[in-house]
């Protein structure tokens, strides 16, 4: 083989690689969530996500809620899932689902625990201390980077995000996505005013009408709502760093998605299913974007801000790109990638994008985000509906 | 002397790689130099030329909005002077 760029990462019976090998104690009901809560706090090496919905999520809230659960168990950074929940027949068609995946997984149900959390909380933790000892022995493998799927994200942006630390993402990117990578963006409302920049890279007339149709119904969304956009987005903490209008964060967030074709547009936490660069239905809020990107399949994100925003997700490491001069100084124990001093003398965001895919190899190779040492992951899936 | 960085040859507007007092003078990325009308934050945006009420405001090559003002050469252009074009409620 010729000479391909890899990581030591752990290699998987089915699908790309990981980069974590977490178990996941995934609560699918939220009657059950703080029994899943205890079970991940008294068990060392799992990750707890908590569902606070169920019963009565219908039409494309139930599809997307059932989707969005079998994507996180199947994440690649989850080396076996424990299911948590207080329906019986839904954990078992869920379970068959990820074991038809090739995913490790174990349930304990609040049925078969006689109605008793305590009893529930006791099996949990057996379970999860089992799949943990196993998964713990497994060693990394040299595995390619380019079956890494990345997710890309801003927030808290500032116009320094535009000038650099988003262009500097999207010559990683490109590099990536060239070398036979994956990388998925989505945050719609941040296309309004940059929309033909976006369809013209479309692969094909159709995407490139998706790519103009979304960022339209929000619009619409938004004025039949009586909502003025400026003030919710750009937020208010991006009017006081500098950015004015919709137009303008929207074309300098999309330099984060580099140069290339877009492939196709996803629906939410839909895996691409090959290569490539891929647009994605989603909400603009970090933890509702970030969990389609982790349902998804993604094992990493690129998260770049300009006045700093420590939200991470739970079960994908999440790189935090910075080159606002006074948040680098100010926040050391937020950014995993510092690009201040390359805005501050003018250099190419070639050189940043350098910095980004060194930060890139080792995050995969096992070092962690400085969220993950603080913990500020968490995982919300979007609601599309009203439950019944 | 502060510095700031132009896009595109089409921008009307540059943005601050320095903060800037009312009448210092700022270099553009270009060579230009071109003084502030008043007191501007790092990474705020200044005209670098003015601007009729109701015209596009250009950076990234591309219209941010239009203005609400008129606008003179080193005038910050901010959310005062500016209006996004996308998702108005009340349409003026």
């Amino acid at each position: 083989m010729a000479d391909v760029a890899t990581f030591p990462g752990f290699r998987r019976a089915v699908g790309p690689p990981g980069i974590r090998n977490t178990v996941l104690v995934l609560s699918i009901t939220g009657l059950t969530n703080p029994a899943a809560r205890r079970i991940a706090a008294q068990v060392r090496g799992t990750h707890v996500i908590a569902m606070p919905y169920s019963t009565g999520l219908i039409n494309e809230d139930r599809e997307v809620h059932l989707r969005a659960l079998e994507g996180l168990a199947c994440n690649p950074n989850v080396g076996a899932v424990l299911i948590i929940s207080d329906n019986v027949p839904k954990a078992k068609s869920l379970g068959a689902g990820i074991d038809a995946r090739g995913q490790r997984v174990e349930m304990a149900l609040l049925d078969h625990e006689g109605q008793d959390a305590i009893s529930l909380v006791a099996m949990g933790t057996r379970l999860a201390a089992k799949l943990v000892r196993e998964v713990s022995g497994q060693l990394r493998e040299d595995m390619p980077l380019s079956a890494l799927n990345i997710g890309l994200k801003c927030g808290r942006s500032d116009p320094s995000s535009g000038l650099m630390a988003n262009p500097a993402t999207g010559h990683f990117i490109d590099g990536h996505v060239d070398a036979g990578g994956t990388a998925i963006f989505g945050e719609v409302v941040e296309w309004l005013g940059a929309e033909e920049l976006l369809a013209a890279r479309a692969c094909d007339p159709a995407i490139a009408a998706q790519l103009r149709n979304l960022p339209a119904e929000r619009e619409v969304a938004a004025i039949a709502a009586g909502l003025d956009l400026t003030g919710n987005n750009p937020s208010p903490t991006n009017i006081a760093a500098g950015l004015s209008s919709i137009e303008e964060k929207s074309l300098g967030g999309i330099s984060k998605t580099g140069t290339g074709q877009i492939k196709g547009v996803l629906d939410y936490a839909k895996a691409p299913g090959e290569p490539g660069l891929f647009a994605m239905d989603t909400p603009n809020y970090a933890p509702e974007h970030l969990t389609a990107l982790a349902a998804a399949g993604c094992q990493m994100a690129l998260f770049t801000t300009g006045a700093g925003n420590s939200f991470v997700s739970g079960l994908i490491p999440t790189l935090k790109v910075c080159a606002n001069r006074s948040s680098c100084d100010k926040l050391k124990e937020q950014f995993d990638v510092t690009l201040d001093d390359l805005l501050d003398q003018n250099r190419p965001a070639t050189e940043g994008g350098t910095r980004i895919a060194k930060a890139v190899l080792d995050t995969a190779a096992g070092r962690l985000t400085w969220g993950e040492i603080l913990g500020e992951g968490d995982d919300i899936v979007s609601r599309f509906g009203a439950a019944l | 002397m502060s510095r700031a960085i132009l896009l595109h040859p089409h921008d009307t507007v540059a943005t601050l790689l320095d903060r800037v007092q009312a009448g210092g003078d700022i270099t553009l990325s270009d060579g230009r130099v071109i003084r502030a009308a008043e007191d501007i934050p790092i990474y705020f945006k200044i005209a670098i030329q003015p601007m009729e009420r109701g015209v596009d405001v250009m950076k990234y090559g591309q219209t941010i909005g239009r203005a609400i003002d008129r606008i003179a050469i080193g005038e910050m252009v901010h959310t005062h002077n500016l209006v996004s074009n996308r998702a108005q409620v009340s349409c003026n």
